[in-house]
């Protein structure tokens, strides 16, 4: 038994520090517009649908700006590729989703960046970026640094989501 | 007058009644009082109403002095099978009372239990979402099962067809909504017609209906973050047409007629709840026969979110 926790304390430590500790990478805030929500009355069956998305902890719906924010909850990373479904389920249009996410830095073989979410393993592309962020992402990139980033996203049927990061914070470990 | 010609000139009144009472598909998302909304159910959620409806006819120019008081319970459970498409299932309690002079003193007749069970399917065909505000046609198509006792008697004999709780026939109903939300305002519009088929040697007549509805919201004025619970001042409209019903095959020419319904009413509005009331005013008539006129017509409502 002692072995065996001695393997799992050096297994934990070796994700630690390789960066893909379980808990820090992950989608920790939605915020999407739900387009056709005019009353409060709709705003129930909105919260109930997208409570029933993987790793939603809170939801706070705002009628007046027509959006639905989530948080994730504790130790969970938010599926946002099932949010647009959910709105569509409680009879709204899901808009602009924004998001701030925690991974990992990356690049593609033609050096466009990405960011890969654990547990989840999503490649989320790094696009439009302004020349600033873009500057501090492709130095940081080959060496897979843990960042959080945020900005708009982009969901494509036929390809991996694209995030229009507006903010970055390179994350100290 | 016989009973029979009494109860023949009663059915004008009943008709509009049972109408006003029943026929109009009950709305369950924050929508018109007297009708339904094209706006949606989430799938897979449940919504219920109760109503309480109540309603006195009078001012009976005859010596009999005719007095009838209807109220009625239509419990609504909704269910959305799917983000366009919503289940209805309306259960009626009823209650039905006539006061009235005859040789033998003042008689009162009545009736009180479960009437006609309406299953009805709204679609919603067609959708616009925009930012705070939404657009969306539904077709609806429903039938009212005979399920209310329609053979009732009391120690004058059998009550009149009218009377009943049920019809005994099979009834339809189909239509469409429009509605149109904004944070500010709504506004539904339904044109729909109930076919009545025969039963017990009647059949009620047809109906058609136009319906309106303006829902302001008046509190909050200005609106904040979150869910804030709104207040809407609300004016309908209800143009109600009615074929003359037909007795043994025969049109009875006291029955049918137009009718024309203004409905102003308070809507309080949360995320679970709807809280609802409204009277409706008779604007105009233009009723066949003899009728009895409607003195007074409530609405008082409660939606829940399940």
């Amino acid at each position: 038994m002692r072995q065996r926790l001695a393997k799992c304390g050096f297994l934990l430590a070796l994700l630690t520090v390789i960066g893909i500790a379980p808990g820090l990478a992950q989608v920790e805030t939605v915020t999407v517009a739900v387009d056709g929500m005019a009353c409060p009355f709709c705003a129930f069956g909105i919260e109930k649908r997208l409570k029933k998305v993987g790793g939603v902890g809170s939801i706070e719906v705002d009628v007046a700006a027509g959006t639905a924010s989530m948080v994730a909850a504790e130790g969970g990373s938010i599926a946002f590729v099932e949010i647009p479904e959910a709105i569509r389920k409680a009879g709204f249009t899901a808009g602009a989703i924004h998001l701030t996410v925690v991974g990992l830095l990356g690049e593609l073989d033609d050096g466009q960046p990405l960011l890969t979410v654990d547990p989840s393993d999503h490649e989320i592309l790094l696009v439009n970026l302004a020349d600033e962020i873009e500057a501090r992402i492709a130095e940081a990139a080959a060496t897979g640094l843990e960042v959080r980033l945020s900005g708009l996203l982009h969901l494509h049927a036929d390809g991996p989501p694209a995030l229009e990061a507006d903010a970055v914070e390179f994350l100290e470990r | 007058m016989t009973l029979f010609e009494v109860c023949r000139r009663l059915r004008p009144a009943l008709l509009v009644a049972a109408v006003l009472l029943f026929s109009a598909a009950p709305p369950a998302r924050p929508a018109a009082i007297t009708f339904n909304t094209a706006l949606p159910v989430t799938q897979g959620q449940g919504i219920l109403r109760v109503q309480w409806k109540y309603a006195e006819f009078g001012d009976d120019p005859t010596p009999l002095d005719r007095q009838l008081t209807v109220q009625a319970i239509p419990v609504v459970g909704v269910w959305g099978v799917t983000p366009n498409l919503a289940l209805f299932a309306i259960a009626p309690l009823v209650d039905k009372e006539l006061e009235l002079t005859t040789p033998a003193g003042r008689t009162t007749r009545g009736v009180s239990g479960l009437a006609d069970l309406t299953l009805l399917a709204c679609y919603t065909a067609y959708q616009r979402d925009e930012p705070g505000k939404t657009f969306r046609l539904a077709p609806f198509l429903g039938v009212e099962a005979p399920t209310g006792t329609d053979d009732d008697q009391d120690a004058l004999g059998r009550l009149p067809q009218p009377l009943q709780l049920g019809s005994g026939s099979w009834d339809f109903k189909l239509g469409t909504i429009a509605t149109r939300q904004t944070l500010r305002w709504q506004i539904d519009t339904s044109v729909s017609y109930q076919l009545n088929t025969e039963a017990n040697d009647f059949e009620h007549g047809d109906e058609a209906r136009l319906d309106f509805s303006y829902q302001r919201r008046l509190i909050p004025r200005q609106l904040s973050g979150g869910v804030p619970a709104f207040l809407y001042g609300v004016i309908e409209s209800n143009l109600i047409w009615q074929d003359r019903s037909r007795l043994a095959g025969v049109d009875n020419p006291d029955t049918g007629g137009t009718t024309w319904y203004l409905a102003p009413g308070l809507q309080y509005v949360r995320r679970r709840l709807v809280l609802e009331g409204a009277v409706q005013i008779l604007v105009s008539k233009n009723l066949n026969g003899a009728a009895l006129e409607n003195d007074f017509m409530g609405t008082l409502s409660m939606r829940i979110n399940l």
